[in-house]
């Protein structure tokens, strides 16, 4: 093959698996905002206590996997807490919920501080080395995790479109009042994709961890990320933050590898901008943001 | 982290007080304020440690051994330390105390470079003799201002430290290395000095930057591969070597091996895959390595460091930073003959050479930035050698 | 005709007992403490006008802070400017920067705009970073202007300096609750209650909210100013979105649409983590918290509380 084309597939791919990871943060930012309307801007720091878990679940273990499966349920847990803890007094007026999320991230980001001190902690994931096909090295554990993001996200697809519960959120998601009066237990529903949407950010926190180092402040990275793919997809959009993940992936793979970095923070928020004055309400259009 | 620091201050205390059996000193007895500004807490708590950990054990031992004589005086030093949270305002605050309410003349930290630079302007107008290891002191040119002939880099000269790393390179056998940094003003100030010895030597450098937050490194990796390099050489953040290591490892990327500033043997024997890596590995340190102790003077010094009790992580080597130059700072004023002539005082302090742990220590004049010895530290299956590369100092 | 002075006269006497704080002769850091406190107060009491009066909120606050810091200190190091001489740039950038800040509210609303003005305030830190040749990049910009005095104050002193940033204060605060007190006040807090009935009304909403939000970033970029001369050296990482939720949570804790409300919040902010010796990290966990309870419990502020109790003990003595 020809060898700038081998250089091309190999930033490509690079971007793909780094887009999974953003994808899968991106759809439960979507599927809580679809549902209540609240901008649950705490992600970023669900996705840090996701990659500190699972780190040290493996530390006391010495199974890496085993991290996967306890971040989860974990982060579920969490999930389920502030919803009911804080954010179901807030649906009324979801800018307060915005605000009670910006609290949360100074005591999640605290609390991991104190627990796991704020210097940076390494981890050695089992899966090493890479595959080659046709010149372009496949990392495996990049490979493994794209496989993990494509099957998650799957699931959520179906769950969403071919299953009663499925149909009662989407049923939510449209029109909150006429759900409730057809008898769908919509404060269920709403509960269950908070559980659900942190539950996604446990996934995404243990792939963070396989990527080699992680600290308690790490969360901004994907917290900004994250919006803006959910942003870019829709809100509300399953599909779309698929698509929008793995392409600004990509964008950022393929601009690490020609161009240099300088700039790259600045296009991704400056595309935020530009599509939020172009369409106010994100790209695949969505709901009237709601009064301040 | 209040808690932390007051263990911290009980654990030096404790390591300390056993065995201490100071004579003291006959006739005239004073005491000398050494002013500490550092990050004890907040996000550079990692930076800051070494360094304030190392200067109370500097002054125990001065103190243990009856103090200092200026004159017919016996001095004891009295640390007065302030936590900056890693803040500006804290800075400011903190140096408000140290220089106005303390009336402090001798003063170290902070370390990272941004809190640093604002500190000196503190100091600068106060003629408070200032100590710092900020790398952005060389690269502002505040060394070279003659404005500025209190403030003292406590880092190598930043063309000695690319020297040092020029070396490390040339242990690989590399001719065509790329430079991993991030994308800031540190690299900066650093990248020139590397660039020219690199030209000297005959190495073919690419430069790659990549964003200070960087988590994924498989692009940059990928596109010193497409440049064709024979390795890399890392400068910082050190946090990030073991991830781009292991990126370049499983990549491909780096045939001849893999060479970092302070990056540590742990990088490549542990910290990257678990296991050690499998290729040739370099580590350029300005300081000696306290795992690896080229003498038994770092030796015994790093088994001190260890028995204070207190973990000072990935960062062990800053201590380097400060703790001779505490010493070296009694015997200035020993030898000015004075305690608060601050101006009398920097003159021979600069211009001293002092036979420390980290072996002969005297100031560069352009500009005024330590010099003392620095170490290779190699790891070749798994087998780690420390090399170290004596100071200039006479 | 009381009732009407009366709350100049409280701006005025809290303003009198702040400048007579020096003479307690307190420690340097107290001072340093105090001094930093009143120029977050004067930040946040532009936030809390713009979002108690006119209902709109922006987490780009940090960064027109920052632009007014980085005009006084690019001022001083390229421009030969001083600290009066800045003034004009610094609150004249500020002011244009939270104007244009605004103009996607006409398009956008509700949290989308709040996402959006954090995203600008991104683009703006990043802009901070890369254009080194003015800002100095990551490292930011030193500044140390000469001796300077202002009315006989050394700018560079400590108590001084707190004096001069006191007087600032009291003079903003005066200027906002006359505002506040106008008949544009009441217009804003109309369009804030109703939006279509103000323009039914035939009031220009957009140009309203834009001079809202000017007025909001001239207040923020003078405290911007006041803060590059106190600190003397800034740095992109200083004004982040982290600080917007921070001047967020001051004005939350005193009370949105009370004047004096950042006062009290950025005090409680300054000084409570140094009486409790709280480490950085515990009284970030101690404000999240805060702030959560806040916004639940007690959205109208520390300072509605005193007026909710009395209408309870009214409420409850009625139906005694």
């Amino acid at each position: 093959m020809n060898e700038q084309v081998t250089v091309f597939l190999q930033h490509a791919f690079n971007g793909i698996s780094m887009g999974a990871v953003y994808a899968l943060i991106a759809a439960g930012i979507t599927l809580v905002y679809g549902l209540s309307r609240i901008i649950h801007f705490a992600v970023g720091e669900l996705v840090m206590l996701g990659a500190f878990i699972a780190l040290s679940v493996w530390n006391w273990s010495g199974e890496f996997w085993l991290g996967l499966a306890v971040a989860v349920p974990a982060l579920a847990l969490i999930g389920l807490v502030t919803e009911r803890a804080v954010f179901r007094f807030t649906l009324r007026e979801p800018l307060t919920g915005f605000i009670v999320s910006l609290g949360l991230i100074l005591i999640l980001q605290g609390t991991a501080v104190e627990i796991w001190s704020p210097n940076p902690q390494y981890s050695q994931p089992p899966l090493e080395g890479s595959w080659d096909v046709a010149g372009v090295l496949l990392r495996k554990q990049a490979v493994v995790n794209f496989a993990i993001v494509v099957a998650v996200l799957a699931l959520c697809y179906l769950v969403l479109m071919k299953t009663t519960f499925g149909k009662s959120l989407r049923a939510v998601s449209d029109d909150p009042g006429a759900a409730a009066l057809m008898g769908i237990p919509v404060r269920t529903i709403i509960m269950t994709t908070f559980v659900i949407g942190s539950a996604l950010a446990g996934i995404a926190g243990w792939m963070v961890l396989t990527l080699g180092l992680i600290t308690p402040f790490v969360g901004a990275i994907y917290v900004l990320r994250g919006f803006a793919v959910a942003l870019i997809g829709g809100l509300g959009n399953i599909q779309g933050a698929a698509l929008a993940g793995i392409g600004l992936g990509v964008a950022e793979s393929l601009a690490a590898g020609y161009v240099g970095p300088g700039w790259t923070d600045a296009y991704v928020f400056g595309a935020v901008v530009l599509i939020l004055l172009w369409r106010p309400t994100g790209l695949a259009g969505g709901s009237e943001g709601a009064k301040l | 982290m209040k808690t932390n620091q007051i263990i911290l201050h009980a654990a030096v205390a404790a390591a300390l007080a056993a065995g201490s059996t100071a004579v003291w000193a006959q006739g005239k007895k004073g005491v000398v304020k050494i002013g500490i500004n550092e990050t004890l807490s907040g996000k550079f708590v990692a930076v800051g440690t070494p360094p304030s950990v190392a200067i109370r054990l500097a002054i125990h031992e001065i103190n243990d051994k009856g103090g200092f004589k200026v004159g017919d005086t016996t001095y004891t030093l009295q640390p007065v330390e302030v936590d900056n949270r890693s803040e500006g305002p804290g800075v400011v605050a903190g140096m408000t105390k140290l220089i106005e309410d303390e009336k402090i003349k001798i003063i170290f930290g902070p370390t990272v470079s941004v809190l640093a630079n604002q500190a000196q302007e503190m100091t600068v107008p106060a003629k408070v003799i200032h100590l710092s290891a900020a790398g952005s002191w060389q690269s502002l040119g505040y060394l070279n201002d003659p404005k500025k002939p209190l403030l003292f880099g406590t880092q190598n000269p930043l063309n000695a430290l690319a020297r040092t790393e020029i070396a490390a390179v040339k242990e690989l056998g590399a001719k065509k290395v790329a430079y991993f940094s991030a994308d800031d003003d540190t690299t900066k100030g650093n990248m020139g000095p590397f660039l020219a010895e690199a030209k000297a030597a005959g190495i073919e450098v690419t430069t790659i930057l990549f964003p200070y937050a960087t988590a994924d490194f498989s692009s940059f990796v990928s596109r010193a591969k497409a440049a064709k390099v024979d390795s890399i050489h890392f400068l910082h953040p050190q946090n990030s070597a073991p991830n781009v290591l292991r990126a370049a490892v499983e990549l491909q990327a780096i045939p001849k091996g893999f060479s970092g500033r302070q990056t540590g043997a742990a990088a490549a024997l542990k910290l990257a895959m678990g296991k050690p890596v499998p290729v040739p590995y370099v580590s350029a340190q300005s300081t000696p390595d306290l795992d690896y102790p080229s003498t038994p003077k770092v030796k015994a010094y790093a088994e001190r460091l260890r028995n204070t009790g207190i973990d000072l992580g990935y960062n062990v080597t800053f201590s380097f930073f400060t703790y001779d130059f505490v010493h070296m700072m009694a015997a200035a004023m020993t030898k000015a003959g004075t305690v608060d002539d601050t101006a009398k005082i920097a003159a021979v302090f600069g211009s001293m050479t002092y036979d420390g742990v980290a072996g002969k220590i005297c100031f560069a004049t352009n500009p005024r930035a330590s010099q003392y010895d620095g170490t290779l530290v190699s790891v070749r299956n798994g087998k780690v050698s420390a090399k170290p590369v004596p100071s200039p100092c006479k | 005709m009381l009732s009407r002075i009366a709350p100049y006269l409280g701006v005025i006497a809290l303003g009198g007992f702040a400048l007579l704080l020096p003479q307690a002769q307190l420690s340097g850091q107290v001072m340093s403490l105090a001094t930093g406190a009143v120029i977050y107060s004067i930040a946040a009491a532009g936030l809390g006008f713009l979002w108690g009066q006119s209902g709109q909120l922006t987490l780009a606050h940090s960064s027109v802070f920052g632009i007014g810091a980085y005009a006084a200190a690019v001022g001083a190091k390229h421009f030969g400017l001083d600290f009066v001489t800045a003034f004009p740039w610094s609150i004249g950038l500020s002011l244009v920067a939270g104007a244009l800040i605004a103009l996607p509210s006409l398009r956008t609303s509700g949290h989308y705009f709040v996402i959006l003005t954090f995203a600008v305030g991104e683009v703006i830190t990043v802009i901070e970073m890369r254009l080194e040749s003015i800002t100095g990049g990551v490292n930011g910009i030193t500044a140390l202007p000469g001796a300077q005095t202002l009315f006989g104050l050394r700018i560079g002193g400590r108590t001084d300096y707190y004096l001069v940033v006191v007087g600032f204060a009291v003079v903003v605060f005066l200027i906002l609750l006359a505002l506040i007190r106008s008949r544009w006040g009441i217009l804003l807090r109309g369009m804030r209650e109703n939006e279509d009935l103000s323009r039914s009304l035939g009031v220009n909403v957009a140009l309203h909210r834009l001079i809202a939000f000017a007025l909001a970033g001239a207040v923020a970029g003078l405290a911007g100013h006041l803060y590059m001369y106190f600190v003397k050296s800034i740095a992109p990482e200083s004004f982040t979105s982290h600080l917007s939720i921070i001047f967020l949570l001051v004005v939350l804790l005193g009370g949105k649409t009370f004047l004096l409300g950042p006062i009290i919040g950025s005090v409680v902010y300054v000084f409570v983590p140094e009486f409790l010796g709280l480490s950085p990290v515990r009284s970030q966990i101690a404000f999240g918290v805060i702030l959560v309870i806040m916004i639940l419990l007690a959205p109208g502020g520390l300072m509605s509380l005193p007026g909710r109790a009395m209408a309870r003990l009214r409420a409850r003595k009625k139906t005694a």
